[in-house]
């Protein structure tokens, strides 16, 4: 009996815990408390990035006033019919530092509220359903982060099957598309032009760890192709050896680790996935930690994570490529409203190329105006390049 | 008078005597030392730069956070439990550190103490949990592990966070030929020995591990005894946690999301039963090692990466086979 009653008291205590939290958490939208503190923790860790966003911000905004005061449009809908909503895998700083300023900067120039929505697990189905729930409280416009590739695309079918509004962002999803667009970066180019770069700070000889993640991704494929492509032009440089299937920051570093100690004439490091450039800024910061006489081995990688930019300041990475995360999250809110109001693309599922930017010790405290151009350009140009009146 | 050349060798109290060879493939450790043994043949042989001193160096610092994670899982199976909250302790444990040092702007002393103690306490309420409620350990510890794994994202919002200058030293630092982890592991190994062989909550412990029932009867406390495995338990993820921030240089919420499936590995192959009751350290010092060597050699063998995991599998499976082989042999020499 008295066993029992204790049972009863931790069931209770568990029970009494566990709606005390929730009851805690009630009254905003789960969405709307991570957007307020991964806005806190960007501006601690960020504080640079965050001032050129607001520049970038400011003209960005003045760009897409003028696009649409010159085509006379009024949007069709009351602003509080847009149910725009945004919803990407997990927690990560990609999102957090870079496309949520462009979606936060969209809401005040467009007076509008975008639904975040951030899942706990990379995993295709977590995002289904954490998508169609949203769906059926009602939001009609998405821009969703594919987390699997091939999968990613039989929710965008259901979703547009649906009468919804659906942009993919971010990274490239296998064909055919089912989403209207996808704002992300030219993989391919970025890999291609990276490695080039690289190349050309070794010397135009040497070998070559070319760092890659998961191999099932169409991204992954593309990007080991641009190294490759990049590699062949260059009769005097060769890949020593491709290390892959990386799917977390540590399975990275450990890898890069072996790897570097398996070629131990290495002249350089490509990573062209963001997570495995996190483990490479890692590995290299322990290369050059216990090898105090160690070469230099020219290091490439692939957005602008805390781990790499201290890298680059700390000169064990060479040069970054950084990507417009600001200009995803601002263009495929503004994209989706024009869908909404029956704009219709002028290619269904079109690949628009959201631009890049190397980022080096010179500029890692000014490239952002490099992006804010670029995201520019896109703004002004949606109505005559990229959709028709439908 | 014929047979007596014939006749088995017995000693003074008229056991049979076994020979050295027979008595090293009755030991539950014995496959593990003879599968290190190849694999380091084997990789020696293949590779260029296996041998060499910086991949020595490194590979005794994976085996040894890989063999505090392992000591996670052992703290508990040796009770027949398991832990599935290993990785999200660690995580959780590495998020905290983080954010003690980089907002707080905490000393590294008093950082690493509150870390072990934060392990502790989810060890505390992982145990308290299973004693309470009398559910499986599997169930207890797998709700934890979303638990700990939801604070700790919460706490981070998936952002990195820098640690104290310095704090890298330990897990980057070289003591002699070797690295200071390692060292740091081997007195772990030795003092789980000694625990387990010579002091009597270590004995204590085994007896809840062989059968339980049969030890409440001799008069141990089998739930102080589950609290003590459980936290102990979490605190050795903390300090995986603390050693792998060490040396990786930074403190990111996706540590530990393999760790589990490592802890039950290591144990696996370094012959410790998962239904409790033993301990080996030799075994457990090996398993340690077999995992770090046999990843390390497949990069270092540069195999073809559409095939690496199913290379690893194969390896493993290998691994784990001669245990069985071993047995076999053991009971024919019986």
């Amino acid at each position: 009996m008295r066993r029992t009653s204790t049972r009863l008291v931790a069931v209770l205590c568990i029970a009494v815990l566990l709606i005390g939290c929730m009851a805690g958490c009630a009254g905003k939208s789960s969405s709307a408390a991570e957007t307020t503190a991964a806005t806190t923790a960007a501006a601690e860790t960020t504080a640079a990035a965050a001032e050129t966003t607001a520049a970038a911000a400011e003209t960005t905004a003045a760009a897409a006033t003028q696009s649409v005061a010159a085509s006379g449009l009024t949007w069709k809908f009351k602003q509080d019919q847009y149910k725009l909503c945004c919803y990407w895998p997990a927690p990560d700083e990609f999102f957090d530092n870079y496309v949520l300023p462009g979606i936060q900067a969209f809401e005040k120039d467009y007076n509008q509220k975008v639904e975040y929505s951030i899942g706990t697990e990379w995993t295709q189905d977590v995002e289904n359903q954490t998508v169609e729930a949203l769906a059926a409280k009602g939001y009609d416009c998405f821009m969703i982060f594919g987390a699997d590739t091939a999968g990613a695309n039989g929710l965008y079918e259901e979703l547009t099957k649906n009468g919804c509004q659906v942009v993919n962002y971010a990274g490239l999803v296998d064909d055919p598309q089912k989403s209207a667009f996808t704002l992300a970066s030219d993989v391919y180019q970025q890999a291609y032009q990276s490695a080039k770069k690289l190349i050309s700070d070794m010397g135009e000889k040497g070998k070559i760890i070319d760092v890659l993640e998961n191999l099932g991704d169409v991204n992954t494929k593309k990007r080991q192709q641009g190294v490759e492509d990049a590699v062949k032009e260059y009769p005097n440089v060769s890949i020593a050896q491709t290390v892959a299937d990386i799917k977390t920051v540590d399975e990275g570093y450990t890898k890069v680790s072996d790897a570097i100690t398996a070629n131990p004439d290495v002249t350089g490091i490509i990573a062209t996935g963001g997570t495995a450039s996190k483990g490479v800024a890692n590995a290299l910061s322990d290369y050059y930690g216990t090898n105090k006489s160690a070469a230099h081995i020219f290091a490439a990688t692939q957005d602008q994570s805390t781990e790499v930019m201290n890298g680059i300041a700390a000169g064990t990475i060479d040069h970054t490529v950084g990507q417009n995360g600001y200009g995803m999250g601002y263009a495929s809110n503004l994209i989706l409203m024009y869908l909404k109001d029956g704009w219709v693309p002028q290619e269904w599922g079109k690949h628009i190329d959201t631009g890049m930017v190397f980022i080096t010790k010179d500029n890692m405290n000014t490239y952002q105006t490099d992006i804010e151009k670029v995201t520019n350009d896109l703004v002004a140009s949606l109505e005559t390049s990229v959709l028709k009146q439908g | 008078m014929s047979n007596e050349k014939n006749e088995p060798k017995t000693t003074m109290y008229g056991e049979k005597r076994v020979s050295p060879l027979k008595r090293f493939f009755l030991q539950p450790y014995s496959s593990a030392v003879v599968a290190i043994v190849l694999l380091f043949l084997i990789f020696s042989v293949f590779t260029d730069s296996f041998l060499s001193q910086y991949n020595m160096f490194n590979l005794s610092r994976t085996a040894a956070i890989y063999g505090f994670i392992a000591a996670a899982q052992l703290m508990v199976a040796v009770i027949g439990g398991m832990n599935l909250c290993v990785g999200s302790v660690g995580s959780l444990c590495t998020v905290f550190m983080g954010a003690m040092m980089q907002n707080v702007h905490m000393a590294t002393f008093p950082t690493v103490i509150l870390t072990i103690l934060i392990g502790g306490v989810c060890g505390i309420v992982n145990g308290f949990l299973i004693n309470k409620l009398k559910l499986q350990p599997f169930v207890i510890t797998l709700a934890m592990s979303f638990v700990y794994n939801g604070i700790a994202t919460g706490i981070s919002h998936g952002m990195p966070y820098n640690i104290n200058e310095g704090f890298s030293n330990l897990g980057r630092g070289q003591i002699g030929p070797t690295s200071a982890l390692f060292i740091l592991m081997v007195v772990m190994v030795l003092i789980l020995m000694v625990f387990f062989r010579y002091m009597r909550v270590g004995r204590d412990i085994l007896a809840v591990g062989g059968n339980s029932t049969a030890a409440a009867l001799s008069g141990i406390k089998v739930d102080q005894i589950n609290i003590l495995c459980n936290t102990a338990s979490c605190m050795f993820s903390a300090v995986a946690a603390l050693l792998w921030a060490s040396r990786s240089g930074s403190a990111t919420v996706t540590t530990g999301s393999d760790w589990m499936l490592y802890s039950f590995a290591i144990c696996a192959i370094g012959g410790i039963r998962l239904n409790g009751g033993n301990f080996t350290a030799i075994g457990f010092f090996c398993g340690a090692w077999i995992l770090t060597m046999i990843r390390n050699g497949l990069t270092m063998m540069k195999v073809d990466i559409y095939y690496e995991q199913a290379f690893l599998g194969l390896i493993i499976l290998l691994a784990v086979s001669l245990e069985s082989l071993r047995m076999k042999m053991a009971e024919r020499m019986n």
